[in-house]
C-alpha cells in the first residue's frame, strides 16, 4: 500500500497529497530534542514547527535562517522536502545550506543516519541529497540542523515606486553596488491594496510596487550600506525611500511582506500561487510578461517575489465559480512558468514539483536527465511506495508541452 | 603519492566537449578514470585501461555578473575561475588548503574545498548550483539550474562532490557568487601552544561581538609546521580596530597586519600535504589540539568549522595516532576522512564501513551498475 510523509500540509505543490494509501502523519513527532548553542546546532523531530524553533533558539542568540512565510505552521521536515526558502534566503541560503544531518527511515525500514554535528559538509553527502526530494527517497525522523548567530542589528528599509520597472531595475543595481541584504522583497500595487486594506503595514496605497530591503551587521557597516542603497533607489527613480525609525516600525512592514499573500483573501474569491524563478537581470521582463500573460486570460494577478533571488510569486486571482475560471487561472501559471525557463529560468524555487508541476518538468530537463534521476528514485524507493506519483511527470500529459521552448545552453546546469 | 608510481591506463585521451564522449567511443573501453590534475596528467587508479583528461574542457559556458552567477566547464582552474569573477568585482567563497591551482574537474572530485573561509561560507555544497555530468551510457546528464534559487528535479551535486568521478564524470559545473568583499585586514600570529591561539579567536569574537555570537573573521585558520603554531586571519574591519581588539592578548608573537583590498587566498604552508581530514563539533577542537600539540605532527585547523587536517603522517606515527586520536574521536562521536588520492590507509582498514559509505555504494550501483567508472572514495 503506498504511504505518504506529511507535516503541516502547508506545502504548495501537491507533495503531501495521498492519493489512496496511508498518510504518515508526522505533526506529532514535534520534540525540540537538544540545543547545542556553543557549537551552533540543534536535533529536532520532523515535526517541529519552524517558528517554534526560533522561539527556543532566540534567547540563546540563535536562529534557524530558512524563514518561508509559512514559517508559523510548516514544519521543519516539511522544510526539508520542499528545500524551503524564504525571504532571507538571499543572503543566508536555502534549507539544504542549514541541515548538517538527519535520521531516515528508507521504504523497507531500514533506519539510517547521514551527516552529523559538524558545521560544515565534505565528500559525497547523501543527507544534502534527500533535501528537495520531497519525501519520495525516505522520511526524515530525526534532523540536525544549523543555527546561525543572530545578526548584531538590522536595518529595514522600503523604497517605493511609481513603476514597476523601477522597483526591479533597482534590485540588480542594489548587488552591483556591492551590497548584498540579507533580503530584498517586491510587493506589487495589487497585493499593497490588500495589505493595506486589512493590515495596514504602511506600504502607499498609490505606489506602483515596493521593496523592502533589510541589511544586517553592525551599525557602523549597515550605515554605509544604506546610504548606498537609497542613492541607487533613488537613482533608479523611487519616489521616496525610508529607514524603518523603531522596531515596531520595522515588524510592521514584515507583518505586511509576511501576510501579503493571505491578505489576498480581501479582494479576490480565490487565487492561484506559483513559484517561478528567473536570472535576477530578467526580473523586470517576467513582470511585464506575468502581467501580459494576466491581461490575455482576462485575469488579474498580484505578486510579492523575492526579488534579490529572482523568484516571484504571481497570485492570479479568479473566481472559481466562473466557468472556466479555475482553468483559465491554470493556464495563465503555466504560461509564466514557461516564461520563465525561456529566460533561463526554473519552474519552481522553493515550493517543490509535487503533483502541481510534475508534467512541466520535462521542459526543464531532457528525458535522459529524467531518466537518470528516476533511476535513483527506483533504486532507492524500489517498490515505488513511498510518495508515488510525485515530482516526476507520469508520461500521459506531458507530451503537448514538448518543445515548446528554446532552453538556453547552460540553463540547466 | 609518488607521481612516478601512477598506475598507466592502456588508453588515453583528451576530449574537448562532451560529445566525444559517446557510446560509441565507450565500446572500446573498461572503466574509465575521470579525474585530471593540475598538470594536465590524469591520474588512474589499478585496473583502469582508459582515462579521460579533462584540462582541455576549459571555456566559460555563462557568466552573468548582474546575476551573480556562473556556469563554467571543469578544466577551468580554480585559479582561473575566482580571477574571472574578481574582475567583475564579484567573490566566490571557495578556497583550498593544499596552496595548489587545482583544475575544478579535481577539486570538485576530491572535495577539497573545506578551508579557512568554510565556518562562514561553507564548502563547495554551498555553492555549486547545478552540474553536467556523463552518464553509464556516456551521455550527458543534467541537474540544478543557473539560478540562486532552484527544486526542480533532484539536485545531483550533493552526491558527485568528492566521489571522485565514481557516478560518472563532471563536465559543466555552476556556481553563485557574492559581491566582492573590501576592504580587509589579514593578521597572522605565532604562539607557543595552541591554547594560546585559542584563547586569542575567543577574546577577539568577544571584543567584536560581546552580546552576540557572530563571528568577525571571515577566513580564520591554525596551523602547526616543524613545531611552530601559528594563525591566520582575515576579516573585514579596518586594520586599526583589529588592531585594538588584539593589542591586550597575552603570549602572541610576531604579530603581523596587513590590509588588503581583496581577499587573500589561504597560504600553503611549508610542503605540508594533509592525509587525514578529522571533523568534530566546535567545542571538541581545543581538547583535541592539547592532544596533538604533544604529537609531532604537522597540521591545519579550522577551529570554528570542527575541522583539522592532519599530515603528512610518518608510518612510526600510525600506532600513537590511532591510540591517541582516532579512538577518542570515534567515542566522540567525530569522524575521520581519507584526503589522498591513493584510497583507503592501514590506519583505517579496520573502520567499519559507515552509514555514508554503504548509501554511497547503493548509489553506485544504481547509477553505474556495470562498474565502469572508478571506484568510491573510502567514507569512514
Amino acid at each position: 500500500m503506498p504511504f505518504v510523509p506529511r507535516g503541516a500540509g502547508t506545502g504548495l505543490s501537491g507533495g503531501a497529497i495521498c492519493d489512496g494509501g496511508v498518510i504518515i502523519q508526522l505533526s506529532r513527532m514535534n520534540r525540540l530534542l537538544a540545543i547545542y548553542p556553543d557549537d551552533c546546532y540543534a536535533v529536532v523531530q520532523p515535526g517541529v514547527v519552524n517558528n517554534y524553533l526560533n522561539l527556543q533558539a532566540r534567547p540563546l542568540g540563535l536562529g534557524f535562517a530558512p524563514d518561508p512565510s509559512s514559517q508559523a505552521a510548516c514544519t521543519i521536515g516539511g522544510n526539508l522536502a520542499e528545500n524551503a526558502g524564504g525571504p532571507h534566503t538571499l543572503k543566508y541560503g536555502v534549507t539544504s545550506n542549514h541541515v548538517l544531518g538527519q535520521t531516515v527511515v528508507f521504504p523497507d525500514g531500514e533506519v539510517a543516519t547521514y551527516g552529523g554535528p559538524y558545521p560544515v559538509r565534505s565528500g559525497p553527502d547523501f543527507s544534502t541529497f534527500l533535501i528537495g526530494t520531497e519525501g519520495t527517497i525516505a522520511i526524515s525522523t530525526e534532523i540536525i540542523v544549523r543555527l546561525v548567530p543572530l545578526p548584531p542589528d538590522v536595518t529595514t528599509m522600503l523604497a517605493v515606486y511609481k513603476s514597476v520597472a523601477d522597483a526591479t531595475d533597482s534590485v540588480s543595481a542594489i548587488l552591483a553596488a556591492g551590497v548584498l541584504p540579507n533580503a530584498l522583497e517586491l510587493i506589487d500595487n495589487l497585493c499593497i491594496q490588500a495589505v493595506e486594506s486589512h493590515l495596514k503595514a504602511g506600504f502607499p496605497m498609490e505606489a506602483a510596487a515596493v521593496l523592502l530591503i533589510e541589511l544586517d551587521g553592525t551599525k557602523q557597516m549597515m550605515q554605509t550600506k544604506a546610504e548606498t542603497v537609497g542613492r541607487v533607489c533613488k537613482s533608479n527613480a523611487a519616489v521616496s525611500f525610508s529607514i524603518a525609525k523603531s522596531e515596531e516600525e520595522r515588524q510592521r512592514l514584515w507583518l505586511g511582506r509576511k501576510h501579503a499573500v493571505g491578505s489576498l483573501g480581501k479582494i479576490t474569491p480565490a487565487f492561484y500561487t506559483n513559484d517561478g524563478v528567473v536570472p535576477r537581470s530578467r526580473l523586470t521582463d517576467i513582470m511585464q510578461t506575468s502581467y501580459r500573460i494576466a491581461k490575455e486570460h482576462d485575469l488579474s494577478v498580484a505578486h510579492v517575489c523575492h526579488a534579490g533571488d529572482g523568484n516571484i510569486h504571481p497570485l492570479i486571482c479568479y473566481n472559481p465559480d466562473e466557468s472556466g475560471g479555475s482553468q483559465r487561472a491554470t493556464a495563465c501559471s503555466t504560461e509564466i512558468l514557461m516564461a520563465c525557463i525561456e529566460m533561463g529560468g526554473s519552474i519552481t524555487g522553493e515550493h517543490g514539483i509535487g503533483i502541481e508541476k510534475r508534467d512541466l518538468l520535462p521542459q526543464m530537463f531532457s528525458e535522459v536527465d529524467l531518466e537518470h534521476m528516476q533511476r535513483l528514485r527506483n533504486g532507492l524507493n524500489p517498490e515505488g511506495l513511498l510518495n508515488p506519483g510525485k515530482i516526476f511527470p507520469n508520461g500521459s500529459r506531458c507530451g503537448e508541452l514538448r518543445g515548446n521552448v528554446s532552453i538556453p545552453r547552460g540553463t540547466w546546469i | 603519492m609518488d607521481l612516478n608510481t601512477i598506475p598507466e591506463a592502456n588508453s588515453f585521451t583528451w576530449p574537448e566537449h562532451g560529445s566525444a564522449l559517446q557510446p560509441s567511443k565507450r565500446l572500446m573501453v573498461g572503466t574509465l578514470i575521470g579525474q585530471a590534475n593540475t598538470a594536465g596528467k590524469s591520474i588512474g587508479s589499478p585496473g583502469a585501461n582508459y582515462q579521460w583528461d579533462l584540462s582541455r574542457i576549459d571555456k566559460i559556458i555563462s557568466f552573468r555578473a548582474h546575476d551573480m552567477v556562473i556556469a563554467v566547464e571543469v578544466g577551468l582552474t580554480l585559479d582561473k575561475l575566482k580571477t574571472l569573477v574578481e574582475d567583475e568585482h564579484l567573490w566566490l567563497p571557495l578556497d583550498t588548503p593544499r596552496g595548489d591551482d587545482p583544475l575544478l574537474a579535481n577539486y570538485l572530485a576530491h572535495d577539497h574545498s573545506l578551508s579557512w573561509l568554510s565556518h562562514h561560507h561553507g564548502t563547495l555544497h554551498d555553492w555549486v548550483m547545478g552540474l553536467t555530468a556523463v552518464d553509464h551510457n556516456g551521455h550527458e546528464v543534467h541537474s540544478g539550474a543557473l539560478v540562486l534559487k532552484n527544486v526542480a528535479g533532484y539536485q545531483l551535486a550533493p552526491l558527485y562532490i568528492g566521489a571522485r568521478m565514481a557516478l560518472g564524470p563532471v563536465l559543466e559545473v555552476s556556481f553563485r557568487l557574492l559581491p566582492m568583499p573590501t576592504p580587509v585586514t589579514l593578521v597572522h600570529w605565532k604562539a607557543d601552544h595552541p591554547s594560546t591561539l585559542m584563547a586569542a579567536c575567543q577574546h577577539i569574537t568577544q571584543q567584536c561581538y560581546p552580546s552576540g555570537r557572530s563571528d568577525p573573521w571571515e577566513g580564520f585558520r591554525i596551523t602547526r609546521l616543524d613545531n611552530q603554531w601559528s594563525m591566520d586571519g582575515w576579516t573585514l574591519y579596518p586594520s586599526d580596530l583589529v588592531k585594538e581588539w588584539t593589542d591586550k592578548i597575552e603570549g602572541l608573537e610576531d604579530e603581523i597586519l596587513t590590509e588588503l583590498k581583496v581577499p587573500p587566498r589561504e597560504k600553503h604552508v611549508g610542503n605540508q600535504r594533509p592525509e587525514l581530514l578529522i571533523q568534530l563539533r566546535p567545542t571538541q577542537v581545543a581538547g583535541l589540539l592539547d592532544t596533538l600539540h604533544s604529537l609531532n605532527m604537522d597540521l591545519t585547523c579550522y577551529p570554528k568549522a570542527g575541522a583539522i587536517l592532519l599530515g603528512p603522517i610518518a608510518l612510526t606515527d600510525m600506532e600513537v595516532l590511532q591510540r591517541e586520536v582516532l579512538k577518542p574521536i570515534a567515542a566522540k562521536d567525530g569522524r575521520v576522512k581519507v584526503m589522498t588520492t591513493e584510497g583507503a590507509m592501514d590506519i583505517l582498514n579496520a573502520t567499519t564501513a559507515s552509514a555514508e559509505s554503504a548509501i554511497m555504494a547503493r548509489v553506485k550501483s544504481i547509477l553505474d551498475p556495470e562498474g565502469v567508472f572508478g571506484p568510491l572514495p573510502e567514507i569512514p
